[in-house]
């Protein structure tokens, strides 16, 4: 599917704008939901419930257990494009980049959606929501970057786990940072 | 064909995941010198992290 035109210039800028878009969305609806929330318990106790969750995402992330998480598991259909090559690509990444419109095949944005909701400052949000749009901004211009024939997808599997325990770290050590 | 190669391990899944390391330890050192920028860098890393962990996705 990346290969086809749609995805080359104005289209994948669009896309990637409506990733960020669609991240920094979510991001803010988790944190008005979350100033409701907060109020329900001291901090010590959401540090906790943070920690605690993401010890489990950890765990999940390599395998260890098995359970499922709540997730739309739909493609986004190819009509998103009858909007044409901007608004379309547009509203396609407005779309996934909320996280809530397609699958999801990690538990890191389980993670990160517990901490904004509990934790984070406007300012963080913000920082994390466009960031989780950058990141799956990221994978696209990997992608069209890296080849033609999306072997991309093939060194993304052969690599997958050191991928994952990299991606695992480095959410770890920040989130020590943001909790710190 | 070095510059297949060079293009292959610019874009190369790893590479990101690297880059993506290499901000957090940014926002550790920012942070380690008590600039407010290692807190928003870090914020960004779990965003980001989190984002690229998804690619199997689409």
């Amino acid at each position: 599917m990346l290969n086809s035109p749609v995805w080359r210039g104005p289209s994948q800028y669009a896309f990637c704008l409506g990733l960020i878009l669609g991240g920094l969305a979510s991001a803010l609806s988790l944190l008005v939901v979350g100033s409701i929330v907060r109020v329900a318990a001291p901090s010590l106790v959401l540090i906790v419930v943070v920690l605690a969750w993401f010890g489990v995402i950890v765990v999940r992330e390599f395998g260890l257990v098995r359970f499922k998480l709540p997730q739309n598991a739909r493609l986004v259909p190819q009509s998103v494009f009858r909007h044409g090559r901007f608004f379309g690509p547009l509203q396609f990444g407005l779309e996934m980049g909320t996280g809530v419109r397609t699958y999801v095949t990690s538990g890191l944005p389980y993670a990160a959606l517990v901490l904004v909701l509990l934790i984070a400052e406007p300012a963080g949000a913000v920082a994390a929501g466009v960031a989780f749009g950058l990141g799956r901004s990221l994978m696209i211009t990997s992608n069209l970057r890296y080849s033609d024939d999306n072997s991309w997808d093939f060194a993304w599997s052969d690599h997958e786990r050191v991928i994952r325990m990299l991606l695992v770290a480095s959410f770890a050590v920040s989130l020590w940072v943001v909790l710190a | 064909m070095t510059t297949i190669l060079s293009r292959e391990r610019l874009w190369h899944p790893l590479t990101a995941t690297a880059g993506i390391a290499v901000v957090a330890v940014s926002g550790i050192v920012l942070h380690s010198a008590d600039l407010a920028a290692g807190v928003l860098l870090c914020w960004m890393v779990i965003g980001a992290a989190s984002g690229f962990a998804t690619s199997g996705s689409t």
